[in-house]
């Protein structure tokens, strides 16, 4: 599984994406051009994430990202 | 008055109920839009002839302001929220703007700040005469650390409509609906706006500011008939498995540029919807939005070949390669940038030509476009020349040397940039991302900055960078 944290430091290029709970929508880390390169980036990494079917309250924050991410990799297992 | 104000009047007239724009809940109707910018362009004509920058992100104020410079003969200058403070300054100091028509709240010192609605104060104010023959002014990323503005005309812009009119699948549609994606200060927009509102059609955008909502991207989608869309949106449309002609029956024609179209997305967009028409359009903002495009067959997607970009045949200016370089001619071209000079533009049998600066070839009347002659990348559709960060970074106290290096997939597409500054170990990366930020727009502050005691130089003395590219992967 891809790591999470890491790909969102890369696109983000701030540390508090390394605190679970950190808000990315509050915060403004995770803007719409950091959204798209999220989801390529994840795309890249083979997990495909269906945009209206996730909950939207889960990309607010990294644990909640990381569940999806999880939740994806073992649905396409 | 231009031919394609007097298009918008004719729907106006035979349909005013038509909605003419649509963003979120609000519907702006043909006969809303030519009534209130008639009525604001009339007040424009009476505050002066300067540029007029236009303010905002998607709302019905943005596109009434624009409609409304065209009445007044004014050029305007479409700046999205996403534009820091200094750089909508420097904007506005190029342009000479006098008035900024903010669909949001914005302070600028030393201009006039006004919603449409407050431009009734100017109403007691005589016309003044204007000769002004420039539609809109885009400011694109410059090499030297400035944002430089492109003047389009009239004229340009009403050659590109004829053009755009005559692309296969969008020249027999009535009354579609056609999304819009791309922020108006984008000239990808130019393409979906100008199609929409000179067609008769409906213009349904997507607001892109903050995080998206997927669920108004695709609520969007499902009602229109046609996408105008950068490749990498279309790469995200297509992270949704339920995108495809099933559940999008009216979709029938998506409209490509900006960036090259890797073909994974091409070939995967065509077999969710089989009959769809997929164009791949290019064209720089100093030659009106886009010169040619050409739709993408399954043929084309069999091998491993590039896919081409255009027809030359049906292009909007004549496209000549010399010296392997892009050369476009005719009347889609600019007349040159605002206040810089170069040898970009030049004067060919009494046309005015453009060097593009891309690299490409031309085979069985297809263009074909390969790379680029200098530091100019294309990332996630807006144009960016690496020189302009490294210019912004030069400027902070501290920064010895700077040199940005983009990142790439395995079909081309750039996914992130980076800045590698050398400079002293106290200037910490954050402090220069920050620093960043307050000049340059989001899409332009590299996402990784490393500090250096100092830049890797090659046996020429020239900044090594590959051995930079080579860091970005550790």
């Amino acid at each position: 599984m891809p790591d999470v944290k890491t790909i969102l430091f890369e696109i983000c290029a701030d540390e508090r994406v390394y605190s679970d709970d950190a808000d990315l929508f509050e915060t403004g880390l995770l803007d719409s051009f950091a959204f798209i390169e999220l989801f390529g980036r994840l795309e890249d990494e083979g997990v495909l994430l269906q945009p209206t079917r996730i909950n939207r309250e889960l990309l607010r924050t990294p644990a909640g990202i990381t569940r999806l991410v999880r939740d994806a990799v073992m649905f396409s297992a | 008055m231009m031919k394609l104000l007097l298009k918008l009047e004719q729907t106006a007239l035979q349909t005013p109920d038509r909605p003419a724009y649509i963003v979120g809940t609000q519907t702006v109707t043909y006969g809303e839009l030519v009534s209130l910018a008639k009525r604001d362009g009339a007040l424009l004509r009476r505050e002066g002839t300067s540029p007029v920058i236009v303010y905002g992100h998607k709302e019905p104020a943005v596109v009434r302001a624009i409609v409304a410079c065209l009445y007044a003969g004014r050029a305007y200058v479409p700046v999205d929220v996403c534009v820091p403070a200094e750089r909508l300054q420097n904007i506005i100091r190029q342009t000479g703007a006098s008035l900024v028509l903010a669909a949001r709240p914005v302070c600028v010192p030393g201009v006039t700040v006004l919603s449409p609605d407050g431009l009734e104060c100017f109403s007691d104010r005589e016309p003044q005469p204007n000769g002004n023959r420039i539609a809109y002014m885009i400011f694109t990323s410059g090499s030297t650390g400035v944002p430089k503005g492109v003047p389009v005309s009239c004229e340009n812009l009403e050659n590109f409509v004829r053009w755009e009119q005559t692309l296969p699948c969008l020249n027999g549609l009535q009354a579609a609906t056609v999304c819009n994606q791309a922020r108006f200060h984008f000239d990808l927009s130019v393409a979906d706006l100008y199609y929409a509102l000179c067609g008769g059609h409906t213009l349904a955008a997507v607001r892109t500011e903050n995080s998206l909502d997927f669920a108004e991207i695709f609520r969007v989608l499902k009602k229109s008939d046609v996408a105008v869309m950068t490749p990498t949106f279309l790469r995200l449309c297509l992270t949704e498995r339920d995108f495809n002609t099933e559940n999008y029956p009216k979709l029938s024609c998506v409209y490509v540029c900006g960036e090259p179209l890797p073909k994974p997305a091409a070939k995967t967009l065509l077999e969710r919807f089989p009959r769809l028409c997929l164009l791949n359009a290019y064209g720089p903002t100093e030659a009106t939005s886009a010169v040619c495009a050409v739709r993408i067959t399954k043929e084309m997607l069999r091998d491993d070949a590039p896919l081409p970009v255009g027809e030359l045949s049906a292009a909007a200016t004549e496209i000549f390669i010399e010296n392997g370089e892009v050369i476009l001619k005719g009347k889609s071209v600019c007349g040159g940038y605002l206040h810089a000079d170069g040898d970009a533009f030049f004067v060919r049998d009494g046309e005015q030509c453009y060097r593009t600066g891309d690299l490409g070839y031309t085979q069985n009347g297809m263009l074909y476009v390969s790379g680029r002659r200098d530091g100019q990348i294309k990332y996630m559709g807006y144009r960016i020349e690496l020189g302009e960060i490294e210019n912004a970074a030069l400027r902070l106290p501290g920064v010895r040397a700077c040199a940005v290096v983009p990142q790439t997939a395995p079909d081309g597409t750039v996914r992130a940039i980076t800045a590698f500054a050398e400079a002293d170990a106290f200037l910490s990366p954050d402090a220069v991302q920050t620093a960043l930020r307050r000049t340059l727009p989001s899409y332009m502050v590299p996402k990784t900055v490393r500090i250096l005691p100092s830049l890797p130089v090659t046996a020429n003395g020239k900044t090594d960078r590959k051995e930079l590219q080579k860091q970005c992967r550790t």
